[in-house]
C-alpha cells in the first residue's frame, strides 16, 4: 500500500522535528558514548617535540583535550552527522525516519537540488541553531519553500470536479463520468440518476429495473447526499433501503444501488 | 461493510449506520491492547516487587537479543497503549483531556525508561551501554506505533489536533531522554 502523506500545518511540523532533532541527539550520545570506551586520550599515542615552546604548547593543548575530549567527540560527530544527512540524505535522518517526516517542496513534489543547497546554507549561516523552536518552522525552511509531510496529516482531498462517478451495470461493465464533464452538475451541484435521457445526467441503461427519474445525489465539500425520487424499486445503500423523498448521507466510497445498478462516487 | 446491515434498527440513523465493521472491530482491538499492556505493567511491577511469579525470568545472564527482544514486546505494548489512549483523548474538545493526553505521555516516557534500566545489564556494562541503546530504541518503537494509531486515512485529523499529537509526541521524547540523563547523571 502507497504511503499517504500529508503536508503537516508549521506548529506540528515545528514540534516534530524538535522531538525528531532530540532522537538524533540521543542517538549520536549513545555512539560518541560508545567510542569513548574505545578510544580514550590515553590511548592516542603523539609525538611530542622536546624542550620547545612548541612542545609546552602541545601539552596545554593535550591537558585541555584531555578534559573536553567526550566533547570534542560528540562535536566532531555531530558535525559528520549533520553534513552527511544534509547533503547526501536529502534531511533525512534517524529521527525524522522514525517520526515519518518527509521533506517536500510546495506541491508536493521532491525538493529541487538548487532549494536543497539555499536550505543548507541558510541552516549552516545560524548553525542550525535558529532551528530550535516549537510554535513555527525556522526561516531556512521557509525561505527554500519547504513542507513536512507526514502520515499523521491528512492528504489533501481532490477537487470535487476531479472526482469520478462510477456505474456498473447488471451486466458487469463499468462506465466512468468524470463529474467536472457533466455541465448541469458543475452549474448545480447535484447528479440526476435515471433511464430517462432527457431528465438524467447519468442515464442508466434502458434494460435497468431503475425508474426514469430515479435518485437524486447532491455534493459539496462536507458531505455527499443522496435522495430517492419516488422510485418504483428503491434506492439501497449496502441493504438499507433509503425513505423516498428525505435526503440522506453518503458515507465516503459507499457504493449505491438504483435497484439494478451499482453507483459509487470516488473522491 | 455498514454496520445496518447486521443491524436494521439502525435504519435512519446516518451516524451510526456509518460506523464500518472495520471501526468496530479496530476498537475492539484497541480495548485488548489496552488491557493487554496493563497486564505487562502489572506483571513488571509484581516482578520487582519481589512477588512470586509463576514464570520467573533470570535477566543477570541474559543476553542482549533476549533482552532486546523483552524491550520489544514492553514497547509494543507501551506504543499501542499510549497512540490508542492519546488518539482517543485528542479527538475530543474538552482541554482536560488534552492536559491528560500529555501527563499519559510523560507517564509512559517514565514506565518506558524504568523498563529499559530493568532490561540493561547494568552490573556488566560492556562496549554498548545499555540504557542508553535500549531507551533510545523504546523511544523508536513507541513513536512509531503512535504514528500508527494517528495516522489519517480518512482526512479526519484537524490541524488542532494534529498539533495536540505532535506536542504528545515531544512531550513522551523530551521526558524520556531528561529521565535518561538524570539516570546517567545519577
Amino acid at each position: 500500500m502507497a504511503k499517504r502523506r500529508g503536508p503537516l500545518p508549521s506548529s506540528s511540523a515545528a514540534k516534530l522535528l524538535m522531538a525528531a532533532a532530540l532522537v538524533d541527539l540521543a542517538l549520536l550520545y549513545l555512539v560518541s558514548k560508545t567510542i569513548l570506551r574505545v578510544v580514550t586520550p590515553e590511548k592516542i599515542q603523539v609525538s611530542l617535540p622536546n624542550n620547545s615552546v612548541l612542545a609546552d604548547f602541545f601539552r596545554y593543548g593535550e591537558a585541555v583535550a584531555t578534559v573536553f575530549f567526550p566533547v570534542l567527540v560528540f562535536v566532531f560527530l555531530t558535525a559528520i552527522f549533520w553534513l552527511v544527512t544534509e547533503t547526501l540524505l536529502g534531511g533525512l535522518t534517524p529521527g525524522r525516519a522514525v517520526l515519518g517526516l518527509t521533506l517536500s517542496d510546495e506541491t508536493g513534489g521532491p525538493l529541487k537540488r538548487s532549494k536543497r543547497v539555499l536550505r543548507g546554507m541558510r541552516k549552516l549561516s545560524t548553525l542550525g541553531l535558529s532551528g530550535l523552536q516549537v510554535s513555527d518552522l525556522p526561516k531556512y525552511d521557509k525561505a527554500a519553500g519547504c513542507v513536512w509531510n507526514s502520515s499523521m496529516a491528512p492528504v489533501p482531498r481532490r477537487r470535487i470536479t476531479e472526482w469520478v462517478f462510477v456505474l456498473q451495470a447488471k451486466d458487469g461493465r463499468k462506465s466512468r463520468y468524470r463529474l467536472g464533464d457533466i455541465s448541469s452538475f458543475v452549474r448545480t451541484g447535484q447528479l440526476k440518476i435515471g433511464r430517462d435521457a432527457q431528465w438524467a445526467d447519468i442515464v442508466l441503461p434502458s434494460t435497468s429495473l431503475a425508474s426514469g427519474r430515479h435518485c437524486v445525489v447532491r455534493v459539496n465539500r462536507k458531505q455527499t447526499e443522496i435522495i430517492d425520487n419516488n422510485s418504483k424499486n428503491g434506492t439501497f445503500i449496502g441493504n438499507r433501503k433509503l425513505a423516498a423523498g428525505e435526503w440522506t448521507v453518503l458515507p465516503r466510497k459507499a457504493v449505491f444501488r438504483t435497484t439494478d445498478v451499482l453507483c459509487q462516487i470516488l473522491s | 461493510m455498514s454496520l445496518s446491515k447486521f443491524l436494521p434498527d439502525l435504519k435512519g440513523n446516518a451516524g451510526l449506520a456509518g460506523i464500518t465493521l472495520v471501526q468496530v472491530v479496530g476498537f475492539i482491538a484497541d480495548c485488548l491492547a489496552i488491557i493487554t499492556t496493563l497486564a505487562t505493567i502489572y506483571g513488571i511491577g509484581d516482578y520487582l516487587g519481589g512477588q512470586n511469579l509463576s514464570v520467573i525470568i533470570t535477566l543477570d545472564d541474559s543476553p542482549l537479543a533476549f533482552r532486546l527482544m523483552l524491550l520489544l514486546l514492553v514497547c509494543c505494548g507501551l506504543g499501542w497503549a499510549l497512540g490508542t489512549i492519546c488518539k482517543r483523548l485528542t479527538e475530543k474538545s474538552q482541554e482536560y483531556l488534552h492536559i491528560i493526553s500529555f501527563i499519559m505521555a510523560g507517564l509512559f516516557a517514565l514506565i518506558l525508561v524504568a523498563a529499559s534500566e530493568v532490561i540493561a545489564n547494568q552490573s556488566k556494562p560492556g562496549l554498548l551501554p545499555q540504557l542508553q541503546l535500549f531507551t533510545i530504541v523504546g523511544v523508536g518503537i513507541v513513536v512509531m506505533l503512535c504514528r500508527f494509531q494517528y495516522r489519517s486515512l480518512d482526512g479526519l485529523a484537524s490541524g488542532s489536533t494534529l498539533e495536540l499529537r505532535s506536542s504528545g509526541i515531544l512531550i513522551f521524547v523530551s521526558v524520556a531522554f531528561l529521565i535518561m540523563l538524570l539516570l546517567e547523571l545519577s
